[in-house]
């Protein structure tokens, strides 16, 4: 296999790509002379999306007494950050949402990725880290590069799945003996020619091996720790499926007691309701 | 067998272990169904939790997620393995996750099937 993850991303077949809204919002956000109207001005200008970061900021997942009923008033509530992560989640399921694959089922896909947020932002909740959206939105986004390999390479992709379930191997591994790179790079690739925060590529990157993540290696604890614990814990997300192995420094770098996994999956469990509503909505299925 | 606490405790599972309060008095004994008052009672004393046994109609009941005919609690075991098998299950964090995911598959049939005690 010759191709590399940056062909793969930039290849023949074409991969959705952000709206211009957002790239402009991104824009915005990471310009210090904006102004949080400059930025609700911008994704104003798009209804849909409007509608579905009002949707989720009145949403019971984020529980605020009162309502917010404009883009610039919410980013004057949640900041101009942790709105840009719900722009970014919203917005990248529902364009991934139409490519079509034959592997997988999207629901199932979509709901482990959700899951998986929802417990890396609980984590990172509790071991009080700021900007707690950033680490939903790397969690909801960590396995990305598995839908461009299925849309880009299906047979092999096919083969790695198959291979990592019967010769009893990491998928990871599958795919790096028939591509020469994993999910985990390919989705690192795509989210770095979106130009999207450095954070949330190495959260991607080294989800399946957060003590190489050289800049942040929190995130990609948390997204890795998220992700062993959505695979093992959720009943439905692939009965055969195996859990990806568990780096043990990653759960110590997190610094939480074991005895608090069980309350936090019982709150993860209530969320995911939310979440699943108002970030999937009818796309996933 | 299984340490469950006190959120997972439902009525009808058998209790392994007599648990008293701190005067000496049976709250549950063990060999008994729990019971709703059971419960209520338990968690007015601040017990945390019981090692119980599911009753083997719950164990055996058809998960959602297999095609066909009851799974039996070695078929469950070897589901469990299969999903866990590239974890180090001494690790503490692991260790719990299992113990977690026998309860929650453990309620999850419960809840669908009910039981007949």
């Amino acid at each position: 296999m010759t191709v590399s993850p940056r062909e793969l991303i930039t290849g023949a077949i074409d991969l959705p790509s952000l709206p211009e809204v957002v790239m402009r919002a991104i824009e915005l956000v990471n310009d210090p002379e904006a102004s949080a109207i400059d930025i609700g001005r911008v994704l104003s200008e798009d209804s849909a999306l409007t509608a579905r970061l009002l949707k989720i900021v009145n949403s019971p997942f984020y529980g605020f007494p009162s309502r917010i009923d404009t883009v610039s008033r919410a980013i004057t509530v949640i900041g101009t950050l942790d709105l840009l992560d719900l722009i970014l989640a919203t917005s990248v399921v529902k364009m991934f949402s139409g490519v079509p694959n034959d592997l997988v089922s999207m629901d199932s896909f979509w709901k482990h990725s959700l899951y998986g947020g929802v417990v890396a932002r609980l984590l990172a909740a509790r071991s009080k880290q700021p900007n707690v959206e950033h680490f939903f939105v790397a969690g909801l986004l960590h396995d990305l590069g598995s839908l461009v390999i299925y849309r880009k390479l299906p047979e092999l992709a096919r083969e790695a799945l198959l291979r990592a379930r019967y010769n009893g191997i990491v998928l990871q591994q599958a795919e790096q003996e028939l591509l020469g790179f994993d999910h985990a790079m390919v989705g690192a690739e795509l989210i770095r020619t979106w130009k999207l925060p450095a954070s949330l590529v190495e959260a991607v990157e080294f989800h399946h091996n957060p003590s190489q993540a050289p800049n942040y290696p929190l995130i990609a604890a948390v997204v890795h720790v998220a992700d062993v614990i959505a695979s093992a814990i959720r009943s439905g997300a692939g009965a055969s499926e195996a859990a990806p192995p568990l780096d043990p420094s990653a759960w110590d770098r997190i610094g939480l007691p074991t005895l608090a996994i069980e309350a936090l999956l019982i709150e993860a469990d209530q969320q995911f309701g939310d979440a699943q509503s108002m970030i999937l909505g009818s796309h996933a299925a | 067998m299984s340490y469950f606490t006190l959120g997972w405790l439902r009525e009808g599972m058998i209790v392994l272990r007599t648990v008293s309060d701190h005067k000496g008095q049976v709250l549950v004994k063990a060999g008994a169904a729990l019971t709703a008052q059971d419960l209520t009672r338990l968690e007015q004393e601040g017990v945390k939790g019981l090692e119980v046994q599911v009753p083997a109609q719950a164990t055996t009941a058809l998960p959602e997620h297999l095609g066909s005919g009851p799974e039996t609690p070695e078929q469950f075991e070897q589901r469990l393995q299969q999903r866990f098998r590239h974890l180090d299950q001494e690790h503490p964090l692991v260790k719990e996750l299992l113990r977690l995911y026998r309860m929650r598959e453990t309620l999850h049939q419960v809840e669908s099937n009910g039981y007949d005690s």
